[in-house]
């Protein structure tokens, strides 16, 4: 490292920067309606994030958090609105963070509309994802004063940012899947982007462990699928993009030992691999194509799982060889 | 020849099968009791399996602030409720002496214990004869809760994202010395916290600060999922406390959703304090809840 690199990162450390993707903090208005905030934000990294928030942080760390800044304006006798700017590698992560929870009113913040889907508010608490950046703007005692507060801040922070787009993991799985016994349709609403084994549990428990070897370096998307009618049934869709052959068959290979020992799972011998198994709740099958493992659970018979796993993986079919 | 090491999977809660397998995987654990191992009986007298619920409509007004006195006159119906005696001094005093040092294990975190029910415990405690010089707050390592001679767990009422509920058992992982290691594969164990050398049998009374509970997994604090429940909740068996307040959670999260809303990931730590640790009781049908005061959804019938 150089003098002058070296000079640089201590002088970052002495004023409280991290070194990561945006080290000056978000523009916030200093005052908004009767809080006021310091000029200057706490700024937390992955080396303090647990002293922050104890062990909420896994959840941040789960993503591919780089910093956050904290904002607490505060009023004499109207409580705290606490701004929390999360500095993530890209839009998918902070599209992740928010699809952990969909509840909440879409609205609109400067030029986003109603219907962006990026900025949802209930009770208090706004949640956005920005381009790389995920913000919580919250009051703990929601008045007409500190929510009109807390959407002024809403759009400053989106101001010359996009809505988070949606990750290509998502936007292929189908809506509806057609079946004898009626139409499947993807629960949006409970569709999560992730890249941990303890943000699918908090969505849907699978193990203990991180039997799936999921992790920054993979894009994942749970699923749930309902089938509505006189026999309601749902099952639930897992969708993981290993960044190569050889991690999504030792992720697959993983899965089977710690959940399909005993279900008479064979030994893995070719790259694409189709397997359907009935086990306690239900069927539960696999099928993997290069990087991209496509797992069902939950299945009502083994036809409908068949039929779920052929239809969600024809969207992750690699295009044909042109002649 | 050892067998291969097995996580816990969601089939393991279909089979019900999940004691089985965590039994397997804490014997051996350094400084643990075997699994199967009883802890001793906690303050004497009392029943390890009734739990008291006290309830006050005005608890807080509409900015979520505590009216002190309505909570000190709660404070007192549950000591009350607890040791079944008749005073709050007596009640108290029954379970502390003088010569006690009374760490109080609050929660800072996620949804804090309220400050006034801190304030009120250690002002009781106080009034009941132990020096204030001797009430002190132990939330931090193993070396905070060594030198105490009873400790009081006093959380906050809330779900965890990384634990289903984050309350009574998970409120002495800071006395681990190691935290992180209960956030993902081992939050099953926390119960073998309570049977460190600093914390076993020091816990003499489980008081649950339910005014405003956080029914969501969070992990932080969220307005959406809290909501007025205006109670305190106690008892000496901190599994049976936690197992009654599991169910106000749940009840709480299905009415919010109109049908079934679980929570996920299943809160493991619970049943393992009892089956694996021998912590207290979490069979619901073997827990005597007493509940006193406003009885608008209260959240545990059913």
């Amino acid at each position: 490292m150089s003098v002058r690199a070296l000079l640089l990162a201590v002088f970052c450390v002495a004023c409280g920067w991290s070194v990561g993707l945006q080290a000056t903090p978000m523009k916030l208005p200093p005052t908004v309606g009767v809080w006021t905030a310091p000029e200057q934000p706490r700024v937390i990294d992955k080396a303090t994030i647990f002293e922050y928030m104890n062990g909420a942080g896994e959840l941040y760390l789960a993503y591919r958090f780089d910093h956050l800044d904290a904002h607490v304006y505060t009023s004499p006798d109207d409580g705290e609105i606490l701004v929390e700017i999360y500095w993530l590698e890209g839009p998918d992560d902070a599209y992740g963070l928010l699809s952990g929870d969909w509840f909440g009113d879409s609205v609109a913040l400067g030029d986003w509309p109603a219907d962006s889907g990026r900025a949802l508010y209930g009770m208090g608490l706004l949640r956005i994802a920005a381009d790389g950046v995920y913000a919580r703007v919250m009051t703990m005692t929601e008045t007409e004063a500190s929510r009109a507060a807390v959407m002024e801040l809403g759009r400053a922070i989106v101001e010359g940012r996009k809505p988070a787009g949606e990750p290509d993991l998502i936007s292929a799985l189908p809506a509806k899947i057609p079946s004898a016994a009626g139409d499947w349709s993807r629960r949006a609403d409970q569709t999560v982007f992730l890249r941990s084994h303890l943000v699918l549990n908090g969505a849907w428990y699978l193990a203990s462990e991180n039997i799936l070897q999921l992790g920054h370096s993979n894009e994942a998307v749970f699923a749930p699928y309902e089938r509505a009618g006189e026999d309601p049934k749902r099952a639930h869709a897992l969708v993981v993009r290993y960044p190569d052959a050889g991690a999504a068959l030792k992720g697959l290979a993983s899965f089977r030992a710690a959940y399909l020992a005993d279900s008479g799972a064979r030994e893995i011998v070719t790259p694409e691999i189709e397997e359907l198994y009935a086990i306690e709740d239900g069927w539960t099958g696999y099928w993997l194509e290069t990087n991209h493992l496509v797992l069902l659970f939950e299945g009502p018979d083994g036809g409908t799982a068949r039929t779920l796993l052929e239809t969600i993986k024809t969207t992750f079919l690699p295009p044909p060889e042109r002649p | 020849m050892s067998k291969p090491f097995r996580p816990l999977t969601r089939r393991d809660f279909v089979r019900g099968t999940v004691g089985t397998a965590l039994a397997g995987s804490v014997v051996g654990v350094p400084g643990i009791l075997r699994a199967g191992e009883a802890v001793s009986e906690g303050a004497a007298g009392l029943s390890r399996s009734a739990v008291t619920v006290v309830r006050d409509a005005a608890a807080l007004d509409d900015r979520h602030k505590v009216d002190t006195a309505v909570l000190e006159e709660m404070l007192s119906a549950t000591i009350c409720g607890v040791t079944g005696l008749a005073t709050a001094r007596e009640a108290w005093q029954s379970l502390f002496k003088p010569q006690d040092g009374v760490g109080l294990v609050p929660t800072p975190h996620l949804n804090p214990t309220h400050d006034e029910v801190i304030d009120a415990v250690t002002a009781a405690l106080v009034d009941a004869g132990v020096p204030a010089g001797n009430v002190r707050k132990a939330t931090r390592g193993p070396d905070t809760a060594e030198p105490c001679t009873a400790l009081i767990a006093l959380p906050g009422l809330k779900a965890h994202w990384l634990t289903g509920i984050g309350t009574v058992i998970k409120n002495y992982i800071m006395f681990s010395g190691k935290p992180a290691k209960y956030h993902g594969e081992d939050s099953a164990k926390l119960g073998e916290i309570w049977l460190l050398p600093e914390v076993k049998d020091k816990t003499r009374l489980v008081l649950v600060d339910a005014l405003r509970p956080l029914c969501s997994k969070g992990p932080q604090p969220d307005p959406r999922y809290m909501w007025h429940y205006n109670g305190l909740i106690a008892g000496a068996d901190p599994v049976a406390v936690e197992t009654v307040c599991l169910r106000i959670i749940q009840h709480k999260r299905n009415a919010l959703r109109g049908g079934s809303w679980p929570l996920s990931p299943p809160p493991i730590c619970v049943e393992a304090a009892d089956t694996t640790y021998g912590l207290g009781n979490s069979d619901y049908a073997r827990i005597d809840v007493h509940t006193s005061g406003w009885d608008e959804e209260l959240l545990i019938e059913g």
